[in-house]
């Protein structure tokens, strides 16, 4: 078994065991032959062959079970506790996107034949049940094509800001642990359940908005101009929704209901509050560095806001952190955003810029329809395990 | 080093100042120009090779340039026949644009005979030249076009209409004129007129048979936009459509590395040049602007604008300017002289407004300068026969130059002024020392100058009195050179006095300035000589009445855009302060300083006239009332050029932005190709800012004075220091069409 590598650097999750500060520690590697090296669970690890001798010395004869360990219970959240962050990652994942489903929806609507639309949804069934419940979290209908080819001019005029933005886009291509450090004086030691939460959130926002690339088939700019020379190399995933915009955003919402009530950090529930407009600030600079980049249109960062969000609301709802009926169903309409208009992300949120605007709010731009659900979603036991030891980091 | 310090006041028997035929009287010659002669051409590319041709800036009286260019010199005694074989004036003073009929100054080329003739101050000409200067000169005499007008072909279609953006000219270096940016969605250019004041062609000199005696510029090239061979053909020859291409790439796409080769353009081969820059910023548009206006550009010769220490530009600029309004003129339809008159055309009383970013450090600072002169009256002309005209200059970026000291002598008082030569610098050092204005207090400031080099050596002092020129040559036997090439240091004490042009009513003070200068410290490995680096002292000795004196550093660094040539000299002074206790440069002088060197008083030497409209540079505060001075932005106040008078000018008259922000310097312009884009800053982008705003303002049919300029301003400055730099307040104009830099969080943006 290797360890967890990440998907290629460019998708933006890479090296989830990178984030070493967490666990200090590397997967275990594979062993082949007594002279092979196991990597311990300290690190630094100890040869094979020293170990097989070392147990030849000191064992002795067999004494049978003499231990006075009993019997585990199953099922226990609590047992987490038991694997490096790195590999119960496995397990918390399949436990959250067993409950997620992306579908194609081209059924237009109103009758508009070019419509398409993804579908994100909750979708649990808990078998030997086969009652299954669903609820619809986010659609994302995909912009007319012209609107691509409108939004390529953004595209070009970012350009002029690459060399500005050139380190910053480099050092924002993995998980950006560095930025949101620097916000909310993230400390490896000191946060280190918060940072595996946050990595959760990016691996479960881009496994969607893989399946949903892969649904929306959105080409990117270098397709559309030879002139545009993106100054990275272009992945080969659709261009909508925006990973950057999507994970940006979730851990944004993530790490700011985590950090509220700190002591240390103003909440979001002070007016004048700075902690998730930063947060907010921050995940916009992050998607339009991608525009400046040349590898995504504006419009790509607005959809993966909508996208984003929902999935760090709906993962607060698992982690019980948020009432699980207090969900919406977002959509972003492609066909409804203006085709030269750059990502407005405040017009997204209240005026406070620390909080979503409501679902059915007057201010949501057109684009962006919200609608109370009606399906309770329940939390799992093992994020909630998550959830407490990493809010515990941030009592004062 | 043996060195030895000769008296040179005296031009006879010099076969230096004889060969150019410099008239004895010491007072009459631009001093960098008899420094120039006595170095044997030392800081001019090929140095002491003779030269036939001189660009000069002429100030007149008794007579107008225009009376002067048409050989009706007003005088007393006869105008000597064939003064066209060696006075070469350019066609725009005999044939002068709308309301300039009236001026004094004008540009021309002359030779050795135009010295000699000021040799005989009862010759015609002495009665006609008041004073000037020189510029740089070409070295090939039949590349200039004769002075008769070039008769004129049947006028061309206006472009201009009244309603029309206001027209922009430019004046710089390293102009890219057919970026996209100068272009509009047709294709066609927006640069009317751009003028190449160059003398070579490509890599070599331009073929002369090809030259017609009738050029449409005195030398250098001309590319109109529509001309058969101008901008716009040029353009479609450097497009796809040319080699056959179809479809949308066949218009658009362009070979702008071919199109500048073509035209022999290699001031653009770099990335990005400060002329591109600054005209973007001044006139730049998308393409599908309709608003955005046209344009007259003036590039100039690569050796004017590498020469930082500017003495080279006045003509050049002057000359430039005469163009631009002629251009505007034509481009209005308007009647000429002697030529046809378009019946449908009036008086179309064509608006310009010109960018001029360039400066210098040193100067008399009260607008008695040469250029400073020669542009109000343009201004104060132009404008009184209803052309609205103005001309942006930055206010300068040499707070932290260290290049101005001033020292206060009691009588028979001594100071020391320490001067930091650097090593291995290709060009020379000047210093100039101005003695105050004379008063009733004081009638006639006078002091001792003795230059002293940072070497042990023998006959190392003298001390240089009023009206004398002195220089330093090294003594070691050098077989083969010539004399200019031991002289390594000179000082000349010019005096100047009193100043009348009855015809313009205007009198003013000349005041004594010394001229010092150090030659380069490079080695050039051949007979020329190389001064020693290091701390050369300048000792300044009180001889009159208690007074004050003020002392500059011309400016000699590197100019943007060409190779480093090192670093500038500056005052060395122990009691001044570089950074405070954390680390950020000191911007104001202390209340009671303890030595000579001072931040006050560093305007752009060139930028201290009446009616020139002058600009710093702020530095954009993400919270908008935190805008600021760049923290190298000069200071006022300047000098008054009246007797007992208060300066015209305490600071800049306003400051738009030309730094984003603390870490984002600069602001956002055109690189050389279509695809660029770079950031930069200074005074030289705040001019073109202000350009773009004023070109505004002329357009509403508002006035485009320094009171308008000021009127602009959005952030008022609070405190004095900062009034003496950036004037009332700052200007918060952005680019159209560039992306916003910082993002959309500011809370002021909407």
């Amino acid at each position: 078994m290797s360890g967890v590598s990440g998907v290629s650097g460019v998708s933006g999750v890479s090296g989830v065991s990178g984030v070493s500060g967490v666990s200090g520690v590397s997967g275990v590697s594979g062993v082949s032959g007594v002279s092979g090296v196991a990597a311990g669970a300290l690190g630094g690890g100890a040869p094979l062959d020293a170990l097989i001798r070392h147990r030849e010395a000191i064992a002795g004869p067999w004494l049978g079970v003499t231990s006075g360990a009993n019997e585990l219970p199953p099922d226990k959240a609590e047992h987490l506790r038991r694997s490096p962050p790195d590999i119960r990652a496995w397990a918390l994942d399949q436990e959250v996107l067993s409950s997620l489903r992306v579908t194609y929806d081209g059924s237009g609507a109103a009758g508009n034949p070019a419509r398409h639309a993804c579908v994100v949804w909750h979708a649990e069934v808990v078998p030997p049940s086969t009652e299954a419940t669903v609820a619809k979290l986010v659609e994302i209908v995909r912009p007319p094509f012209a609107t691509f080819q409108a939004q390529l001019k953004r595209v070009e005029e970012y350009a002029d800001l690459r060399e500005d933005r050139a380190l910053e886009i480099a050092s924002q291509v993995g998980p950006q642990a560095a930025y949101w450090e620097t916000v909310l004086n993230l400390r490896p030691w000191q946060h280190p359940r918060t940072l595996e939460l946050a990595l959760l959130t990016l691996r479960i926002a881009n496994a969607v908005a893989q399946r949903t690339k892969l649904i929306l088939a959105c080409r990117r700019p270098v397709e559309l101009s030879a002139q545009i020379q993106p100054m990275m190399p272009t992945p080969g995933h659709g261009a909508l929704p925006s990973g950057h915009a999507n994970e940006a955003f979730a851990v944004a919402t993530v790490l700011g209901a985590l950090a509220s009530n700190a002591g240390a950090n103003a909440s979001s529930a002070n007016p004048g509050a700075t902690m998730m407009p930063m947060l907010y600030r921050q995940a916009a600079r992050i998607a339009t560095n991608r525009t400046i980049a040349g590898l995504h249109f504006p419009v790509d960062h607005a959809a993966g806001q909508v996208l984003g969000l929902s999935i760090a609301e709906y993962l607060l709802a698992r982690c019980g952190a948020a009432p699980g009926n207090g969900l919406a169903t977002w959509t972003f309409d492609g066909i409804a955003y203006p085709a030269d208009l750059e990502h407005e992300y405040d017009r997204q949120f209240d005026a406070t810029q620390s909080a979503r605007l409501a679902p059915g709010a007057a201010d949501l731009p057109a684009y962006v329809k919200g609608e109370a659900l009606g399906v309770a979603v329940p939390p799992s036991p093992l994020l909630q395990w998550l959830w407490a030891a990493a809010k515990a980091e941030w009592t004062a | 080093m043996a060195l030895d310090w000769r008296n040179v006041t005296d031009a006879a028997g010099d076969p230096r100042r004889d060969a150019y035929g410099l008239p004895p009287i010491v007072a009459r010659i631009d001093p960098y120009l008899n420094r120039a002669v006595l170095t044997g051409f030392v800081d001019f590319e090929d140095g002491a090779a003779k030269r036939t041709w001189f660009s000069m800036l002429i100030e007149l009286k008794h007579v107008t340039a225009k009376q002067f260019a048409r050989g009706d010199w007003q005088a007393h005694a006869a105008v000597p026949a064939g003064w066209r074989g060696w006075m070469k004036i350019p066609a725009w003073y005999a044939d002068p644009p709308a309301g300039l009929d009236g001026t004094y100054w004008l540009t021309a080329r002359v030779t050795d005979e135009f010295f000699r003739q000021l040799h005989d101050p009862d010759s015609a000409l002495s009665r006609c030249v008041l004073r000037f200067g020189f510029g740089w000169s070409p070295d090939r005499g039949d590349l200039l076009c004769d002075g008769d007008p070039a008769p004129d072909p049947a006028p061309a279609a206006r472009r201009w209409q009244p309603g029309d953006p206001v027209i922009v000219g430019v004046i710089d270096d390293g102009i890219a004129f057919a970026h996209r940016r100068f272009r509009r969605a047709d294709g066609s250019s927006r640069v009317e007129h751009f003028w190449d004041q160059r003398e070579r062609q490509g890599d070599g000199p331009i073929d002369a048979s090809s030259w017609k005696k009738a050029a449409p510029v005195p030398f250098g090239v001309e590319l109109d936009a529509g001309a058969p061979d101008g901008i716009d053909a040029r353009l479609r020859r450097a497009s796809g459509a040319a080699r056959g291409a179809a479809g949308p790439i066949a218009a658009g796409l362009l070979d702008e590395d071919r199109l500048y080769r073509d035209a022999c353009q290699r001031e653009v081969e770099r990335r990005a040049r400060h002329g591109t820059h600054v005209m973007d910023i001044a006139c730049g548009a998308a393409p599908d602007d309709a608003t955005a206006p046209s344009i007259v550009a003036v590039q100039l010769p690569r050796p004017v604008a590498l020469d930082t220490t500017g003495h080279l530009l006045p003509t050049h600029v002057l000359e430039g300017l005469r163009y631009i309004l002629d251009r505007a003129d034509r481009m209005g339809g308007a009647v000429r002289a002697d030529g046809p008159v378009d019946p449908d055309v009036t008086d179309p009383r064509v608006p310009v407004v010109v960018n001029l970013s360039y400066g210098t450090i040193a100067g008399p600072q009260d607008g008695s300068s040469l250029l400073e002169q020669a542009m109000d009256e343009l201004i104060t002309q132009r404008t009184a026969a209803g052309h609205p005209f103005a001309i942006v200059m930055g206010a300068g970026n040499h707070l932290l130059a260290r290049a101005h000291a001033t020292v206060s002598l009691g009588l028979r008082e001594e100071a020391i002024l320490e001067w930091r030569v650097p090593a291995d610098h290709p060009g020379s050092a000047f210093m100039e020392i101005w003695l105050p204005m004379p008063s009733l207090d004081v009638p006639q400031p006078e002091i001792e100058v003795s230059l002293l080099a940072p070497v042990e050596a023998t006959n190392a002092a003298q001390a240089v009195r009023r009206g004398r020129v002195w220089e330093c040559v090294e003594t070691s036997p050098r077989p083969g050179g010539s004399p200019g090439d031991a002289v390594i240091a000179t000082v000349d004490y010019r005096t100047a006095g009193l100043h009348m042009n009855p015809e313009v009513m205007s009198f003013w003070c000349d005041r004594d300035m010394v001229l010092l200068s150090v030659s380069p410290t490079r080695r050039s490995g051949g007979l020329r000589a190389s001064a020693p680096s290091g701390t050369w002292r300048v000792l300044v000795r009180n001889v009159g009445r208690p007074c004050t004196i003020d002392a500059w550093i011309q400016r000699n660094d590197s100019p943007f855009g060409f190779t480093r040539r090192g670093v500038p000299s500056r005052f060395e002074d122990p009691a001044y302060v570089v950074h405070d206790r954390i680390g950020r440069p000191v911007e104001t002088d202390p209340a009671v300083p303890l030595g000579p060197v001072r931040r006050r008083s560093t305007l752009n030497a060139l930028a201290t006239g009446h009616r020139t409209l002058v600009v710093g540079a702020a530095r954009r505060n993400a919270a908008r009332m935190g805008d600021r001075p760049a923290s190298y932005a000069s200071s006022g106040p300047g000098f008054a050029m009246q007797p007992a008078g208060a300066p015209d000018r305490w600071g800049p008259d306003a400051a738009p932005v030309a730094d984003d922000g603390a870490a984002h310097r600069g602001v956002l312009g055109a690189g050389t190709r279509s695809a660029g884009a770079v950031a930069l800053n200074g005074s030289s982008v705040a001019a073109p800012l202000a350009t773009r705003a004023v070109a505004q303002t002329m357009s509403k049919g508002w006035p485009a004075d320094r009171p308008a300029l000021a009127g602009l301003v959005e952030v008022e400055a609070l405190a004095l220091a900062d009034l003496q730099r950036i004037g009332r307040g700052v200007i918060d104009l952005r680019v159209p069409g560039r992306v916003e830099r910082l993002g959309r969080f500011r809370p002021d943006k909407p």
